[in-house]
């Protein structure tokens, strides 16, 4: 038995038959959704405080910010799978 | 009754119920005229008043004819008084003349004659009176003549207003009649309720005893119900029409189809009779045409050479003979007179006979086959065309369906947005920055894609995605997360893809999808993984069974699960394993993959740029190190020409071969064509082998001799190594002239000592490193320096799975695909058995 993530979206949606450059575009915008949805739940995640900081070190050393961000959200894979979990869900609802 | 009272109530009731006795028209010709029939009912109205007028004088008047009935008769009396009073006064007028005439004295004259003028007065009174009397009676007279008239005019009156009565019921007669058309028109105007609202026949009947704003609100009121009315008809058979139209859609290409059917079925119902009929004809020639055979062979063998087929009747006779397929009978027929004519006698029977026989056969048989296999492709064809329309809708449908919800899914994101602070826009808008990088979407378009496409070794398939052997900017987020375990699996798609990622999102979109496809269909036998874990457990077992005599030194996973036995027995942690691999030489393979994982941790964070310098640095070291010993090599040889001690000349070998054109020149190496003077002495392997030194020749074996290619690899291992001593936390400084030595002395002593044949060099080096422990304390600082927690083993799981496929991919794991293959699969098994993580 698979789980969500272990599902094809592009089987879930009934559209296998579709040709492959479409299917592609539907997978690219889809990844796009869950992307927006991460940042927005990553910037959620960090507290006030946090987020200036952040702000304020990226904008001076970009690879500082990315270390502090990951500092902050070390389980970033599980999210990721979390979200794209969800979103299998919502979609095929 | 008095007389003319009776009239007069009549004629005013009559006169005013019949001025409004004009409504029976229809409302809107009612309004138009109502203006003129109101003028007309004022001057009605005005006549009838001076009529009663005129009748109230006539009324006064007929009053007064009747008081002078009653004056008459008191004239009459008075006159009758007055009479006898005046005949009174002249009888006493006489009375005094007499007695004038008879008295002379004039006092009593005087007086008598005084007497006799107040006799005459008085009569002159009388006679006045009579007079008057008379004036009054004769006045009386003609009043009662005036009478008699006004019966006679109340009687004109009368007639006069009945006659009013019955003019205004003409013309009522007349309007009605004259209003019937326009009700008329009004009625057939009913389905347009605008039109409508003055029209309103219905209450016509109401509106004669109401004014007329009454009459108008009411036929307002009425037209607006009416319009609702009408408005509520047409609705419900705007509604109807519409249940009928789709109705009739349904229904007629139904019956379009139902009709084009059996319009097709009458079609090929004809055809087939058609065809039927003409097999019929063919069939009913094929005896005469036997006929004609047999006859033929009897006048042949009969010596009568009259054709028989002359008694055939056809219409083609005259037609050329060619040889082009026959149809029908006829041109058989064409064809055996041809031949006949041509063919010798004693074969012609036999051939005709044969010939005409399988001709009729075919060409019954052609037919009905030709048809059947015609019939069969079209409702084949016919078929798939309707289910390929079906599920073009189908798919068409659920295009649509997707595409709304993601549009929904995106709008609903874009309303989240609003709700954010400008700071929270802008952290977002940054983070976003951070994350939108391809691999990122290409991890979550596997995630997408699922688990049925690649199998991850039960791990997390997202984190093996994001953690694939080079870096797209992930370095902030590998090494510090839970970014775990299954790279076998992504391992899969990684080898065909991953060089893929870097041209474009898209084209890897695509190729993911493709392997969506193949692995579906493959899925009857378990995924790429499964089959290749299966087949990898098999050939464990195989190789187990194999390895009892001790020579085969090849990756073995029971070897390694056995390793992580004796290391939990001796206590062996994750620290101490990185530490210096808990001093077990066994653990080749578990060694090389921590260093190589460990080298890949680094390999793809910021500090990628240290790593390139390291390296540089190491091979100015190097070149720094063969310079020296070169001369120190070239000064001992011209002195002594004794071998230098191991470790020295071991370096020097080992810098040359780094460079193998350069050791060729020196002499280190021999050229191919060189090998065939040595073979007697040394097994060849590959195409270029070490040349004996004089370490060599102190404990050389058949078995030393190492490949061109394997050679390149050790050293790029080496460099490798070194890198990593580098990363693993020493300075430059630390990495010196003796960690050098010492590596080149292990790795070439190991292979003059003939431990290992052309196994992979990794492993010999790895396993060199564990033995000299003591000598490389490089590890334990990182080690040191690390909390090794679960996220620690977690990833040091990862990170050589990381490695083994690095290793896999840069070729390092065996020569041939067999090999890899078995190699990287049982490094899967054994890190995803229980016993290995029960002991890190």
């Amino acid at each position: 038995m698979t789980t969500t993530i272990q599902d094809n979206i592009i089987e879930k949606l009934g559209l296998e038959k579709l040709p492959t450059a479409a299917q592609a575009d539907f997978l690219i915008r889809m990844a796009e959704i869950i992307q927006k949805r991460l940042a927005l739940r990553v910037m959620k995640m960090l507290p006030e405080q946090a987020l200036d900081e952040y702000i304020k070190i990226v904008d001076n050393d970009e690879i500082g910010g990315h270390e502090f961000l990951a500092k902050k959200i070390p389980n970033y894979a599980a999210i990721i799978e979390e979200e794209i979990t969800n979103f299998k869900q919502e979609i095929t609802a | 009754m008095r007389k003319g009272e009776i009239q007069l109530d009549e004629s005013v009731i009559a006169a005013l119920e019949n001025g409004n006795g004009d409504k029976t028209k229809n409302s809107k010709f009612w309004a138009e005229d109502r203006s003129e029939w109101q003028k007309e009912e004022i001057k009605n109205s005005r006549e009838k008043v001076k009529a009663a007028q005129i009748l109230r004088s006539h009324i006064s008047a007929a009053e007064g004819v009747t008081e002078t009935n009653h004056a008459n008769e008191a004239v009459e009396s008075e006159t009758k008084t007055f009479k006898n009073e005046k005949a009174e006064l002249e009888k006493h007028l006489v009375g005094l003349k007499e007695l004038l005439d008879k008295t002379n004295t004039l006092e009593k004259r005087v007086k008598i004659a005084s007497n006799m003028q107040i006799a005459r007065d008085k009569m002159h009174e009388v006679d006045a009176k009579i007079a008057n009397l008379k004036a009054v009676e004769k006045e009386g007279e003609q009043k009662q003549g005036d009478s008699v008239n006004i019966d006679d005019k109340a009687d004109d009156w009368k007639k006069l207003i009945a006659q009013n009565k019955a003019d205004k019921l003409v013309r009522k007669a007349e309007k009605d009649s004259a209003a019937a058309p326009a009700i008329e028109k009004a009625e057939k105007k009913e389905d347009n309720p605008k039109l409508n609202l003055n029209s309103n026949p219905l209450n016509l009947k109401n509106m004669e005893k109401e004014n007329f704003n009454e009459d108008i609100l009411k036929d307002v009121s009425n037209a607006e119900a009416l319009g609702e009315y009408h408005q509520k008809k047409s609705a419900e058979e705007t509604e109807k029409k519409k249940e009928m139209k789709e109705y009739a859609e349904e229904v007629i290409p139904n019956a379009e189809s139902t009709a084009d059917f059996y319009v097709k079925k009458k079609k090929q119902k004809e055809e087939e009779e058609k065809y039927d009929e003409n097999i019929a004809e063919i069939q009913s020639d094929v005896p005469n045409a036997d006929a004609f055979v047999k006859k033929s062979k009897i006048d042949t063998r009969s010596g009568d050479r009259k054709n028989p087929i002359d008694n055939i009747d056809t219409s083609a006779d005259n037609a050329p003979v060619d040889t082009a397929p026959v149809d029908n009978v006829s041109d058989l027929k064409k064809i055996i007179r041809e031949r006949e004519k041509n063919m010798p006698k004693e074969i012609g029977d036999e051939l005709i006979d044969k010939d005409l026989e399988k001709r009729a056969a075919e060409i019954l048989t052609t037919g009905e086959q030709d048809a059947e296999k015609q019939g069969k492709q079209n409702k084949g064809l016919k078929k798939e065309l309707t289910e390929e329309r079906e599920v073009n809708a189908e798919l068409q449908d659920r295009v649509i369906r997707a595409e709304a919800i993601l549009t929904n899914i995106e709008n609903a994101f874009e309303e989240k947005k609003k709700e954010l602070t400008e700071k929270e826009v802008k952290g977002l808008g940054k983070i976003w920055k951070f994350l939108n990088k391809p691999k990122v979407k290409f991890a979550i378009g596997v995630g997408l894609i699922g688990g049925a496409t690649i199998a991850t070794g039960g791990g997390s398939l997202v984190g093996a995605w994001l953690h694939l052997p080079y870096g797209l900017g992930i370095a902030g987020l590998g090494g510090t997360s839970n970014l775990t375990t299954a790279l076998l699996g992504s391992g899969f798609a990684a080898s065909a893809y991953g060089s893929k990622l870097k041209e474009g999102f898209r084209q890897n979109m695509n190729e993911l999808l493709d392997i969506a496809k193949s692995a579906k269909e493959s899925a009857a036998g378990g995924t790429q993984t499964e089959k290749r874990l299966q087949a990898s457990e098999a050939a464990s077992r195989s190789s187990a069974e194999k390895s009892t005599d001790g020579k085969n030194e090849k990756l073995d996973v029971e070897k390694i699960v056995n390793f992580v036995k004796e290391a939990k027995e001796n206590k062996l942690t994750a620290q101490n394993l990185l530490n210096g691999f808990g001093g077990k030489v066994e653990n080749i393979e578990g060694a090389r993959q921590l260093i190589e994982s460990e080298m890949s941790i680094f390999a793809f964070s910021k500090e990628k740029r240290d790593i390139n310098d390291a390296h540089k640095w190491l091979r100015k070291k190097l070149e720094e190190i063969n310079e020296i010993k070169k001369q120190e090599q070239v000064s001992k040889e011209s002195t002594e020409q004794q071998p230098t001690e191991a470790g020295v000349k071991a370096v020097n070998e080992s810098v040359e071969l780094a460079e193998p054109a350069k050791a060729v020149e020196t002499g280190k190496l021999e050229k191919p064509e060189a090998k065939e003077a040595s073979k007697d002495n040394k097994p060849e392997v590959g195409n270029v082998i070490l040349k004996e030194t004089p370490a060599r020749k102190e404990g050389s074996s058949a078995e030393n001799l190492v490949s061109l290619d394997d050679q390149k690899k050790l050293f790029e291992a080496r460099d490798r190594f070194f890198g990593l001593s580098r990363l693993i936390g020493q300075n430059k400084e630390k990495i010196n002239t003796k960690v050098l030595e010492t590596i080149a002395e292990l790795v070439n002593s190991e292979i003059e000592k003939g431990k290992y044949e052309t196994v992979d060099p990794v492993v010999k080096l790895a396993n060199d490193l564990v033995e000299n422990k003591e000598k490389f304390d490089f590890f334990g600082k990182e080690a040191n320096a690390s909390n090794r927690d679960n996220t620690a083993k977690e990833r040091l799981i990862s990170e050589i799975k990381t490695h083994a496929l690095h290793m896999e991919n840069n070729g390092l794991l065996g020569a041939t695909a067999e090999e890899k293959e078995k190699n990287r699969l049982a490094i899967a098994a054994l890190l995803d058995s229980k016993e290995f993580k029960s002991q890190i």
